[in-house]
């Protein structure tokens, strides 16, 4: 691989860290347990339930406060989700480092089903009257 | 690219239809500079002296699918075989980045749906997928995801003081 398809390869972890640094600063500037600072859920609000992500933001707060009881609280599948979504982004930096991308299975079609599936699992079972205590937010 | 060639020589392999078998060889030899191609390639490149003889019967070789290479879709349904389905990863994406954009994600896969969706689209116009209307489908909503999410974002910084006197739950 050459010297500049290695660094092309390398500008999409590094862009995406810096972006999504960038995000977090905002964040953390801007407190979303204030209701209605980043706006609201358009499917809590029309429909009343809860959507896989509600909480999503309150949670990455909680976290970037290092409140991981909180964060659990707002969004459990979030917390569980967010060393993989690190781990997966220290592998992508790794792999373009060495010239290459990410193996093919984590980029098939079944991966993407897959992430779908869990997630209308998870929207389902948060909305459920007897769990959404534990999995919707609290 | 490589892709490009593929347009003058391709067309002379539905127009002659076996009276030129030199041109459907020329065009796997350029398309195997490409990396990702997995199938065509030794599929034609293995029996060369019998495939002017099957030329009429090329379906089942499909090698037709090589006519993918246009942005039409008339291709697409005129010769499903043809068209190699390695990339369709892509435009599954790509739709369901765009879709997740809309779920309340934002830009933050409002973007990669359009990245993915580009490449999605660009993998079929080289014969490497039959899903295109996926990819554009997650290019669309990508674009619109992310309007929405600057447009969410500015009225966010520009409208806090309102919002915050509204008493609901949000995401």
């Amino acid at each position: 691989m050459s010297r500049a398809g290695r660094r092309g390869l390398l500008a999409g972890p590094l862009v995406t860290a810096g972006i999504v640094g960038i995000a977090c600063v905002g964040l953390a500037l801007r407190d979303p347990h204030t209701s209605g600072s980043y706006g609201w859920c358009p499917l809590h609000s029309l429909a009343g339930l809860w959507c896989p992500l509600c909480g999503g933001l309150r949670g990455t707060w909680d976290l970037l406060h290092g409140d991981l009881a909180g964060a659990w609280a707002m969004n459990p599948a979030w917390v569980v989700a967010t060393p993989v979504v690190v781990a997966l982004w220290f592998a992508w930096l790794w792999q373009a480092g060495r010239g290459r991308s990410m193996p093919a299975r984590l980029r098939s079609t079944r991966a993407a089903l897959t992430m779908v599936a869990v997630l209308v699992l998870f929207t389902v079972l948060r909305n459920l009257p007897w769990l959404s205590g534990y999995l919707a937010p609290h | 690219m490589t892709f490009p060639p593929n347009y003058p020589s391709e067309p002379d392999n539905n127009a002659n239809n076996g009276g030129a078998p030199q041109n459907p060889y020329a065009a796997p030899g350029a398309d195997g500079s490409v990396p990702p191609q997995p199938q065509q390639p030794p599929v034609f490149n293995s029996p060369p002296g019998s495939y002017g003889a099957q030329t009429p019967g090329a379906y089942p070789g499909g090698y037709p699918g090589g006519a993918p290479g246009y942005p039409g879709a008339a291709p697409v349904y005129a010769d499903p075989y043809g068209q190699s389905t390695v990339k369709n990863s892509l435009g599954v994406w790509a739709l369901v980045l765009g879709i997740l954009a809309f779920a309340g994600c934002s830009i933050f896969t409002a973007i990669p749906a359009v990245i993915v969706g580009n490449k999605g689209k660009q993998a079929a116009d080289q014969g490497l997928a039959n899903n295109r209307g996926m990819s554009q489908a997650g290019v669309i909503l990508g674009w619109v995801g992310i309007v929405i999410g600057v447009l969410g974002i500015a009225a966010a910084i520009i409208i806090p003081v309102i919002s915050n006197s509204v008493n609901s739950s949000y995401s």
